[in-house]
């Protein structure tokens, strides 16, 4: 049977003053799904593998991954590659959310997989305005939905 | 070596030999032919002189002799004296005969060469006779002698002569008669009878000279000798040569050398007198041929002597040269490389003498130039090893001696791998590659000493080709690197360590600067998030202040709408301010990592299109700027646009207020460097200040004008890493002047 789907938006960010602010930010831009937030990579990793545990309330949770990619545990990196390699999450989307701008590392984040690439503003004023117009995509894209056992 | 022994005769005998025997050889030669040239023509000469003699005796003997006679003869035979007597009678006989008689007589003197004159008469009885003497009676009887008788058998005037005789007082004389005929019978009447003296004849012969001599014999045709040559050395008998027959013509006979000429003179046709003989020995013959060889010998020893001068200075004039060369060759052979032939000559042999002091000269500086190649590879640090194409070690120099431990003695003859350690990466053996491919350069190798250690080297071979026996060689330099190759690694060492604080720097100032900025973002969002909150609650609050009192009131609104306001901005003005140091930190940090790229650049040009972006700035202040005469420069496009930017700022920045701006770019130049100038007439900076300007994050002067400080600190960075120099003067109150160069070539610097 066709089961809601809603999308969860997994912000993996290790500053929690950044992580408040992007939720905030989020929030004012109009997003309204459910926002988790992880502090490192590790537990990232964890959490989206085991998303069908976590998600045993019955609501199958899409996902949309924020990924910052200077992580303690595991870095940024890691976690897009085992997301990307994996059968099972390559699916999700990732949008890396980082400070880092050079080309080197965009061109190797899209290698690895990632769906899409923005650079955390320089300037400190314009952080949240950033913020406010990558709620404004989101709001607009589709994730892949997970499809159910028996579709 | 004594290898200068003389083989032989010396040059100069030799040469006087050979001329001197030319010379010889030639005369001989001529002499040999004139001789047999001349024996002949004075065989033949003689011959004719001898012929010629005998003709003129002949002559002599017909016209003085024989005709004389003849016409005496037929004279006297016809006078009528006679014809008188011989036709006298008895009585006048006697008178008659006496007529005949002084005839006679008168005929003798006249002649001269009669002894007698007689008549005998038909019956050959001598009736007169006259001689030198007179008349002379005694009679001769005529009757048996053949004269007579023949005379009588003959014809009127006939003439008869009988052989003649030589008497015992040694006169020689002849009788000769005619056949009288008695007129008056016309028969036979007597004989005139004439004995003729052959004495002057005789002495006629004996002034003839043939080759000086007296060679001449008269016979009578019995045989008898009338005369002959009076010096023995004249005696040749020609006797043993004649023949008996009649000759009337001279005949010529030789015999062994020696030559007989003979004749018959005839006073009768039919009967000689006389048999003339001029017998020529041998040795008379040639006489005249030896006194002309005599000649041709004193003239051939004269020339010869005279030729023996000349050709001894003939020779010794062609060989001294030569022997002056052989000699210096000599020298030359046993080591006296300075050996030079002085002396000039012509020809050929000024030839050789030139090549052969410029050969010696050559083997001079050769050897010079041998014994400098020797020594250099003596005296040389890098070593040398020569080795055979059979990798064996044939020659060796001191550094490779030195360098391996060995004696050389001991290396040569040592397999080349013996101190060679092979490279594992190759197959085959260094000789063979430089053998096929003709050279090795700069390898680095390892070399093996006798104590086992081994020594790094750089080291090249080439191949030498012994052009005379088509081996070939291969010559291996090897230079000792053992220092090198530490120092090397030192520095690599050294390298990696700068690398990795290179990479530790890079990412050093990367990180801070993002470290750094991470906590802005949060004070910058919060302030705002604080701000939003506010917003929010200030509304609701004042809904609640009506009950306050109006102090409280007042109070509340102030902190509300002014101190939390007014505190935030300073955060947020201050947290710009730190985004903006940050950014201007990782902006210097990266330009100075930034790679320059250095081109030719219109200076000229480039200053217009700063001064065009600056246009705003420039009119509304009602600045002028003056750029002229600026000269192109290779360097960074972006750093000069910079710089020039930064300058150009900083002037239009920093202006007088109340004076109209001037800004003046100006250049000069030399060999090495170009020099800008960028003038203003601004406000100036003291002296003590301007080192300050070029300090990161420090301003000059009052802070009226924004900016961070960060300007000349960029401006100075790019000028160093141009490999210029920058600098300042300034006035307060008249203006600044900075200044820059940059260097011709163009070369830049990498400056961490």
């Amino acid at each position: 049977m066709h089961r809601p789907h809603i999308t969860t938006i997994v912000l993996v960010e290790d500053d929690p003053g950044h992580a408040l602010l992007i939720e905030k930010s989020l929030r004012r831009a109009g997003i309204t799904n459910p926002i988790t937030t992880l502090v490192d990579g590790g537990a990232a990793v964890e959490y989206l593998f085991c998303q069908g545990a976590a998600g045993d309330n019955g609501v199958d949770l899409t996902h949309l991954v924020l990924l910052d990619l200077n992580l303690p545990v595991l870095d940024g990196h890691q976690v897009l590659e085992r997301l990307k390699s994996d059968e099972r999450t390559r699916r999700i989307p990732v949008v890396i959310l980082t400070a880092a701008d050079k080309p080197q590392e965009i061109a190797r984040c899209y290698e690895l997989g990632c769906n899409a690439y923005i650079p955390k503003p320089v300037e400190s004023d314009q952080f949240t305005d950033a913020i406010w117009k990558l709620g404004m995509f989101l709001s607009i894209v589709k994730v892949p939905e997970v499809l159910e056992n028996n579709d | 070596m004594k290898r200068s022994e003389k083989e032989g005769l010396s040059l100069f005998p030799r040469l006087l030999i050979a001329l001197m025997g030319i010379v010889v050889l030639i005369s001989g030669m001529l002499t040999a032919v004139f001789y047999i040239y001349n024996k002949r023509a004075l065989a033949k000469h003689t011959t004719e002189n001898v012929m010629q003699q005998f003709e003129t005796i002949s002559y002599h003997f017909r016209y003085e002799l024989r005709d004389a006679l003849i016409k005496d003869l037929q004279l006297i035979a016809s006078n009528p004296i006679l014809d008188d007597y011989i036709m006298s009678t008895e009585f006048d006989r006697e008178v008659s005969a006496r007529s005949v008689e002084r005839f006679f007589l008168e005929s003798l003197k006249y002649s001269k060469n009669y002894d007698g004159i007689s008549y005998a008469d038909f019956t050959g009885k001598e009736v007169i006779r006259t001689d030198w003497s007179g008349r002379v009676k005694v009679y001769r009887d005529f009757s048996r002698r053949q004269l007579f008788m023949r005379l009588r058998a003959g014809q009127a005037g006939s003439i008869e002569v009988d052989s003649p005789v030589v008497d015992r007082y040694g006169t020689i004389q002849f009788s000769a008669g005619i056949h009288k005929v008695d007129s008056d019978i016309g028969k036979f009447g007597g004989v005139v009878i004439v004995d003729h003296s052959l004495k002057d004849f005789v002495s006629y012969l004996d002034r003839i000279r043939i080759f000086e001599e007296n060679p001449i014999w008269l016979f009578t045709p019995e045989g008898t000798v009338l005369k002959q040559p009076a010096e023995p050395a004249a005696f040749f008998d020609p006797r043993a040569s004649l023949d008996s027959g009649f000759h009337k013509a001279p005949l010529l006979v030789t015999k062994d050398g020696n030559m007989v000429v003979y004749q018959d003179l005839f006073i009768n046709p039919d009967r000689p007198l006389l048999r003339l003989v001029v017998s020529l020995p041998s040795f008379l013959l040639s006489q005249d041929l030896q006194k002309v060889l005599r000649f041709f010998l004193i003239v051939s020893i004269l020339s010869l002597v005279a030729i023996s001068i000349i050709a001894y200075y003939l020779a010794g004039y062609l060989s001294r040269p030569i022997i002056e060369l052989a000699r210096a060759a000599s020298r030359l052979a046993e080591g006296d490389l300075s050996t030079r032939v002085k002396g000039t000559s012509t020809g050929e042999t000024q030839m050789l003498i030139d090549s052969f002091n410029r050969m010696s000269e050559d083997l001079e500086k050769t050897t010079v130039s041998k014994d400098y190649v020797d020594n250099i590879i003596r005296s040389m640090m890098d070593t040398l090893i020569v080795v055979s194409p059979d990798r064996t070690i044939i020659l060796v120099n001191d550094a490779a001696c030195r360098l391996l431990g060995y004696d050389e003695e001991e290396l040569t003859g040592l397999p080349f791998d013996a101190i060679l350690e092979a490279d594992p990466q190759k197959s085959i053996s260094v000789i063979d590659e430089v053998l096929s491919k003709g050279f090795i350069g700069n390898s680095e190798r390892v070399y093996r000493a006798r104590n086992g250690q081994r020594v790094h080297v750089l080291f090249s071979a080439s191949v030498m080709s012994d052009r005379h026996t088509e081996a070939q060689r291969v010559v291996c330099v090897a230079q000792d690197i053992t220092d090198r190759k530490r120092d090397e690694e030192k520095l690599k060492a050294f390298s990696d360590e700068l690398q990795e604080i290179n990479e530790d720097l890079k990412s050093f100032s990367y990180i801070v600067s993002h470290d750094l900025r991470a906590p802005l973002v949060n004070i910058r969002g919060f302030s705002d998030e604080l701000i939003f909150s506010i917003r929010e609650i200030g509304p609701l609050l004042e809904k609640y202040l009506d009950g306050f009192p109006p102090a409280e009131r007042q109070k509340f609104s102030e902190v509300l709408n002014k101190d939390i306001p007014e505190a935030l901005q300073f955060i947020g003005s201050s947290v710009s301010r730190m985004d903006d140091l940050i950014n201007a930190i990782l902006k210097l940090s990266r330009a100075g990592r930034r790679k320059l790229n250095p081109e030719p650049l219109n200076v000229q040009a480039l200053i217009r299109h700063i001064v065009n972006s600056l246009t705003h700035q420039i009119e509304s202040r009602k600045i002028t700027v003056t750029a002229e005469g600026l000269p192109d420069v290779i360097a960074d496009r972006t750093s000069m646009e910079q710089v020039f930017g930064n300058l150009l700022d900083n002037a239009i920045k920093y202006l007088e207020p109340g004076r109209a701006g001037e800004i003046e770019i100006t250049a000069e130049q030399n060999k090495e460097e170009v020099v800008f100038h960028v003038r203003d007439n601004g406000r100036g900076m003291a002296a003590e200040d301007i080192p300050k300007a070029f300090e990161i994050f420090r301003r000059v002067g009052p802070q009226d004008v924004p900016g961070e400080g960060m300007g000349l600190a960029f401006v100075k960075t790019q000028i160093r890493l141009h490999g210029g120099r920058i600098w300042c003067m300034s006035e307060p109150g008249k203006g600044t002047m900075f200044s820059f160069t940059l260097p011709q070539t163009g070369e830049t610097r990498e400056v961490s």
